[in-house]
């Protein structure tokens, strides 16, 4: 069993043990891709009583590099609004790029995504969203986010 | 494949607060219990190999950081955590057996504290006293028995045995008889109800302070939970097993049949009699063209084929692997490392293979679908054009030379032109009016 397997099958028993409040695991049946549905647990109207879901996706790299992370809409689950969210599910959040560090888990991008969420009162996308999503390439990884805004 | 072991699995037990124990003794990058534990100068102690892939995965070695302080790391700098490793080896060994105890039911293990002897002493003092005792032991064991071995196998075992109210002693040999005596000495007026086996098999019971001579414990030799009394009976089947499945092994019965005693001082001797192995340097790939790298590929028995990043990676990851190596106590062969390396890219290549999957370009095509809706009109246009040539072939030559006009040319609003192959035809002879309209404008102009 390579060691990344290994990891996330102690990752998954630990998200379906000891869950965090609002994370949740929709679909892991293999360590390709996982869906996770978090909830915005504070009176965020924005978000109030809405369910989002995350789509992780490993390589045999990780955790080592990190995963590619992003929002997928389908049935009753929408892209959230957000100034850091592009429409097609992108999110700029440094963790998820320069700032990533092997210590970080499912559970704990999770976590910081449920927190950046929280803490956003604006309800809109980014400025260049359309610019972006015209031209996006289907991983999020492959583009080179700029961190400048610490605000939100 | 072994089960995963996980902190989590003290939570449901008796002694939950051992799960922060069995945290801290992982390694925070790959979550499993240390191997070859090397420490940050920033004191994080992370697998030799996790945090050596961690540093080689940073595009330079100025920008590596600590994955959990994102302090400066370099990898000259790393030391080895020896008590780390250790404790990780002792622990892991213990693991099983405590998680048996922790897991018993509470009301058969936990006895009520009764004092046997008038002079006991109150549990609060009980401490005091049995580090009083193991004082006595040891001068005791010195005194009386000159080898000094002696003590030395005895403290692993009273550390082994964990929050159990009882010691188990292993020992094989003719050393026995006389461990029986010291230990007599030692503690003669301590213990009250000493449970001896008899002699020929070796082994000796003491009841701990609490007198609990009805708890439970494990057979020294297959950890097996039950009474003491089950364990007398119970291990001469249990050794001829054991020594059954030694003799398959071909090793000596004294070297198995005490797991838990090892002596730390024992260790680097075994290290030293092996021939040292030598750390590989890191390379500077942009000083080395194709040929060059290959040639250092094959110099150090890797394959040499596939693309110049392949030929980085593959590098890359075999100096990680190459030098946590030379880390661990247990060192793989050659050819264990090129099978582990052959995984990784194996396992790398599968991924790549996979990367783009029907359902992505399935997914891709729809959330473009409006750009190649564009990009259709946009065709049919251009065909139209060229259904027409006799029409425009003279406006384009003169057009040209007028920016103005040409612009205007363009003009035909996409918005009247969609989809439909009907609209389309009817938008397209809107285009020629305006085209007949630009022509007069030409003409006029000239």
């Amino acid at each position: 069993m390579p060691g990344y397997t290994k990891r996330l099958g102690r990752e998954l028993g630990d998200l379906k043990t000891n869950p965090a409040v609002g994370i949740s695991v929709f679909q892991a049946d293999d360590f390709r891709i996982w869906l996770i549905d978090i909830q915005v647990m504070d009176n965020n109207p924005l978000y109030a009583g809405k369910t989002f879901r995350l789509q992780f996706r490993f390589t045999p790299t990780y955790p080592i590099e990190a995963p590619e992370v992003q929002f997928i809409a389908s049935l009753g689950r929408e892209i959230p609004m957000h100034p850091h969210i592009y429409s097609n599910g992108h999110i700029c959040l440094d963790v998820l790029g320069s700032g990533w560090s092997p210590i970080q888990t499912v559970g704990s991008v999770s976590m910081s995504i449920q927190s950046m969420l929280a803490g956003n009162d604006r309800n809109e996308r980014p400025p260049d969203d359309a610019r972006y999503i015209a031209s996006a390439p289907i991983s999020p990884k492959q583009t080179r986010f700029v961190y400048h805004d610490d605000n939100v | 494949m072994d089960e995963i072991s996980d902190p989590s699995d003290w939570t449901s037990t008796r002694l939950p607060t051992l799960s922060l124990l069995d945290s801290s003794l992982r390694c925070r990058i790959c979550k499993d219990f240390f191997t070859s534990p090397f420490m940050t100068e920033c004191a994080h102690t992370f697998c030799s190999l996790c945090i050596r892939k961690c540093i080689a995965s940073t595009p330079t070695s100025e920008t590596a950081c600590c994955p959990v302080c994102r302090a400066p790391v370099l990898e000259i700098r790393l030391r080895r955590n020896q008590v780390v490793e250790d404790l990780v080896e002792w622990f892991e060994n213990a693991r099983a057996a405590i998680m048996n105890v922790a897991k018993e039911d509470p009301v058969v293990v936990e006895v009520p504290v009764v004092s046997t002897t008038p002079e006991r002493a109150s549990s609060s003092e009980r401490r005091g006293r049995k580090r009083r005792r193991d004082i006595v032991d040891n001068e005791s064991s010195n005194s009386m028995t000159p080898e000094s071995g002696d003590s030395e196998t005895r403290r692993p075992t009273r550390a082994a045995t964990q929050n159990v109210s009882y010691e188990v002693k292993v020992d094989i040999g003719d050393e026995s008889e006389e461990e029986a005596v010291t230990s007599d000495h030692g503690s003669k007026h301590d213990i009250p109800s000493s449970v001896t086996a008899e002699q020929d098999s070796s082994f000796i019971i003491l009841a701990d302070d609490d007198g609990n001579a009805e708890g439970l414990v494990p057979c020294p030799v297959c950890n097996v939970i039950m009474t003491p009394q089950e364990v007398q009976i119970h291990l001469d089947d249990c050794f001829k097993e054991q020594a059954a499945k030694e003799a398959r092994a071909n090793q000596p019965l004294t070297s198995k049949s005490n797991p838990p005693v090892r002596t730390l001082q024992s260790q680097p001797l075994n290290k030293i009699i092996k021939k040292p192995l030598q750390r590989l340097p890191k390379l500077q790939y942009d000083l080395f063209n194709d040929t060059k790298l290959r040639s250092k590929l094959a110099e150090l028995g890797l394959p040499t084929n596939g693309t110049r990043t392949q030929l980085q990676q593959r590098h890359t990851e075999w100096v990680s692997l190459w030098n946590a190596n030379v880390d661990s106590n247990n060192p793989k062969t050659k050819k264990q490392l090129l099978r582990d390396l052959n995984d990784w890219e194996s396992n790398l290549a599968k991924y790549a293979v996979q990367k783009v999957s029907a359902e992505d370009l399935a997914a891709w095509g729809k959330t473009h679908s409006n750009n190649f809706g564009d990009l259709i009109f946009q065709a049919r246009k251009n065909l139209q054009k060229k259904l027409h040539p006799e029409q425009q072939q003279g406006i384009y030559t003169t057009a040209n030379s007028n920016m103005q006009n040409q612009q205007r040319l363009e003009i035909p609003g996409p918005e009247n032109v969609r989809t439909i192959d009907g609209i389309d035809q009817q938008s397209s002879s809107g285009a020629e009016e305006k085209m007949e309209y630009v022509r007069d404008v030409l003409t006029d102009e000239l």
